[in-house]
């Protein structure tokens, strides 16, 4: 056991209580955590800092506004219902396309109109907030995600994950929904985590619950070796975020759209650590890395030119 | 910076704590290990009548402290009554009164009462005031007769009262006897006339209705004995044997020939008393200490709080051990439990249900409210309704199992009543929800181990050793705070996780 710790160590993997304890409690300041923990007003800081995000189309904050919008995503055939406050991908609810009854769902479901109130009313009592707070429901633009990912992808959106230290992308991976993971891009839910290359954006062996994978389990397809487009820009975008909330370590999730480009869809103050065994490295290293040359960056193009640099496999 | 502050501030606190344990263990001699000294005793009279629709009054005499016996703590349960205490010498009265009354009633006075062992100091009693009897004509020739013939056979007050007892007890003299007492032969009464005797003979003396504590049955009843003064002190006197005697485990009630209880605008008055033998460690010894230093360091302890505060102490002071194991077995082993407290809540609960059945409970009312919740999903209900819905099916579940344990005779149904309910509406709750969102594989194993990080705290809460440790030297909290200080800043590796990334380091 006590081998296993060293070697863990000396490949700097970090574990909860490190994450928690030496870099989210001293860097990320409490006060900028609602910049991130809800989804409404990461969207509307994005906005404002010109970064592309999915396009929201109605927010309800009352049961009533929820009736409004119900009316209101006649005009939509397509949407993404997802709570402001919600972690970890609970709470969303993603339409593809309306029957005569009323709406199909992404894992192929029928859901009626009524079944979408209730649904948005559960969201605004708080049921998928942390904590259990009153929450608001946002519908959104349904991300039709880049045919790159299309033979690697069971029902549902892929996305890529970037941790972001003091404005430095040091690991990224490629999430996709699996069968079991019910069309969601969260590890702990079934999803495939895919390594990446941060020099160019090549994608490395996966993880599945826990196991390294070459294939997707659904598809059979080969999960190695995808060139992911817009590298570069994901890079800037992944950099940028840490402009546009001033928190040091944070995970930005990110979509590629095929016709949009990549689109920001959430920001995340806690990121998980799954990351690591997709990667098959240790975060510790690249943390310190960057901890020992955050003073030297003048541009936001020097610190992409550093993860490209430094953090190639 | 921040960490060298933290360790300078958990020295502080290792050096306090430990400091002041050592002084209280080494100086004081406080015990470092509980030790059972079983010389307290609970007793409860219980008074009830009917009422008869009028006013009430009811009058019941209060014991007071006495050489030997401490009265620690006392209390009425009388609702809706007034209280008032009188004092006629020598006995306090309690007063409960009430405009108006039907029905039964139900009063009870509830004491505790401590025995301080034998006090060998000689102080000098107050010379009672001389009284007489109105005893006339027959009653009067027979006492003189039965009182010549005592002192004839005695040498002194105390064989005077041996040898009035012993005619009392033959039956040659029973003529004598007869004409004082009638046909009644209780003890009370006899109390009473041996007095009278006794102050025709110009011996001051007194009768003394008391408990015999070592006769802690389900329904003990007052015996009744005599105290003589003489030479400066009163002495009691057995009315069975006549002979002097320290009377060991009487705790003497009132003295003089008053009822116990005395009851005006009801009817069927009935009186029942309880005495039951508390099992108080440590007790005495820290009371002996507190008297030597006196107002010292001790005084500030749990032993200066009444009873019952001390007994939710006992309790409450073991809870932060708990949570220091919880913190632990969470951020250093890493196992997933539901809620932060709920483990070191539902074992403080244990303790009321025993282990075995507290998890049984636990998991039967889990299991059935789980069930209701599934069906309540389908019902689409809001989420505070839904809660609230759930609160009141687990209090269902409560209730029926109490009172099904308590038809089938099982003690431990009955104690499910003291479960935390809102913490067991919660978990049930977040279980569903686990269930949905993560499967039945995370939810049962966070609920399994929230299982078991309750049952050991459990079994460490419940170490005598620990509760006595924690009562007796409750700066030992200040150690459990630094240390649950340190392991707030454990940013070392959690066992579970090991294996979680155990794959990162197989090539």
């Amino acid at each position: 056991m006590f081998s296993l710790i060293k070697r863990l160590k000396e490949k700097g993997v970090l574990g909860l209580n490190a994450r928690n304890g030496a870099y989210i409690l001293p860097h990320n300041p409490r006060r900028l955590y609602p910049l991130v923990d809800d989804k409404l007003r990461t969207k509307q800081l994005a906005v404002k800092a010109g970064v592309a995000v999915p396009e929201l189309y109605g927010v309800a904050e009352t049961p009533h506004q929820a009736s409004e919008i119900l009316q209101k995503l006649d005009n939509y055939s397509d949407f993404v219902l997802k709570p402001a406050h919600g972690s970890g991908g609970d709470g969303i609810l993603v339409v593809v396309g309306r029957t005569k009854k009323g709406y199909r769902s992404a894992n192929g479901t029928l859901v009626t109109k009524s079944e979408i109130a209730f649904h948005i009313n559960n969201t605004l009592s708080g049921i998928y907030s942390l904590g259990g707070q009153p929450d608001v429901a946002l519908v959104e633009y349904r991300v039709k995600f880049d045919p790159i990912f299309e033979d690697i992808t069971y029902n549902g959106v892929p996305d890529i994950r970037i941790i972001v230290f003091h404005g430095v992308p040091v690991m990224a991976m490629v999430r996709l929904p699996t069968r079991s993971s019910s069309g969601k891009a969260n590890l702990h839910q079934g999803a495939i985590g895919v390594g990446v290359d941060m020099g160019i954006g090549t994608t490395l062996k996966a993880v599945y619950k826990n196991d390294i994978i070459e294939e997707h389990p659904d598809t059979g397809n080969a999960v190695m070796g995808v060139v992911i487009p817009h590298w570069k820009k994901l890079l800037t975008i992944a950099a940028n975020s840490f402009e546009l909330t001033g928190l040091p370590y944070q995970g930005i999730d990110i979509v590629l759209d095929k016709d949009l480009g990549p689109l920001v869809l959430e920001l995340n103050a806690r990121p998980g650590l799954g990351i690591q065994i997709a990667n098959r490295t240790g975060l510790g290293k690249r943390l310190q890395k960057v901890e020992q040359h955050k003073g030297e960056f003048k541009s936001l193009a020097e610190r992409v030119a550093f993860t490209q640099e430094h953090f190639s496999v | 910076m921040s960490k060298r502050h933290l360790y300078i501030l958990t020295t502080i606190l290792l050096l306090a704590g430990a400091g002041l344990f050592a002084a209280k263990l080494l100086i004081f001699g406080l015990p470092l290990t509980p030790q059972k000294k079983l010389n307290l005793w609970e007793v409860e009279a219980h008074i009830n009548f009917i009422g008869r629709g009028g006013p009430v009054k009811v009058s019941q005499i209060l014991p007071q402290t006495q050489r030997r016996y401490s009265i620690v703590d006392q209390g009425f349960v009388s609702p809706g009554y007034g209280l008032s205490t009188t004092y006629e010498k020598p006995n306090k009265q309690v007063v409960f009164s009430k405009r108006s009354v039907t029905g039964e009633q139900n009063l009870y006075y509830r004491l505790t009462v401590l025995d301080k062992g034998l006090d060998k100091t000689k102080k000098r009693q107050d010379k009672p005031e001389a009284f007489s009897v109105d005893w006339k004509g027959a009653k009067l020739v027979a006492a003189q007769a039965i009182i010549d013939k005592a002192t004839e056979k005695s040498a002194d007050s105390s064989t005077l009262i041996a040898a009035l007892i012993e005619q009392f007890n033959a039956i040659e003299s029973a003529s004598h006897v007869t004409a004082l007492f009638g046909k009644s032969r209780s003890l009370e009464l006899k109390a009473e006339i041996v007095v009278g005797i006794l102050s025709l003979a110009q011996l001051p003396a007194r009768s003394v209705h008391g408990l015999d504590l070592r006769r802690s049955h389900y329904q003990p009843s007052f015996s009744h004995w005599i105290e003589v003064y003489d030479k400066g002190m009163w002495h009691p006197y057995s009315l069975t044997t006549g002979q002097p005697t320290e009377l060991t485990n009487h705790f003497p009630w009132w003295r003089g020939p008053v009822p116990f209880v005395e009851l005006s605008g009801g009817k069927k008055l009935n009186t029942k008393l309880s005495v039951s033998w508390g099992e108080e460690s440590a007790l005495l010894s820290v009371k002996k200490a507190s008297d030597e230093i006196e107002k010292a360091l001790l005084n500030i302890s749990f032993f200066s709080l009444p009873l019952d505060v001390q007994q939710v102490y006992r309790v409450m002071i073991v809870a932060p051990l708990g949570a220091l194991l919880l913190v632990f077995l969470r951020n250093v082993i890493g196992i997933g439990t539901f809620g932060t407290f709920m483990p070191v809540l539902m074992a403080m609960s244990f303790r009321e249900t025993e282990l075995l059945w507290g998890i049984l409970l636990f998991t039967i009312i889990i299991s059935i409210s789980l069930v209701v919740r599934i069906y309540f999903e389908s019902l689409k209900l809001m989420v505070v309704p839904r809660l609230s819905a759930l609160l009141i099916v687990v209090i269902l579940v409560m209730a029926g199992l109490s009172i099904l344990g308590h038809k089938l005779d099982m003690g431990g149904g009955l104690s499910v009543a003291l479960f935390p309910m809102v913490i067991l509406t919660m978990t049930v709750e977040r279980i569903s929800i686990l269930w949905d969102e993560r499967g039945p594989a995370q939810a049962i194993q966070h609920g399994i181990g929230s299982l078991a990080v309750a049952s050991l705290c459990y079994v460490v809460m419940t170490q005598n050793l620990v509760e006595h440790l924690f009562f007796v030297f409750p700066e030992l909290l200040l150690v459990i705070l630094a240390f649950t200080l340190l392991l707030g800043r454990y940013t070392g590796y959690r066992l579970m996780e090991l294996f979680r990334f155990r794959a990162l380091v197989k090539e």
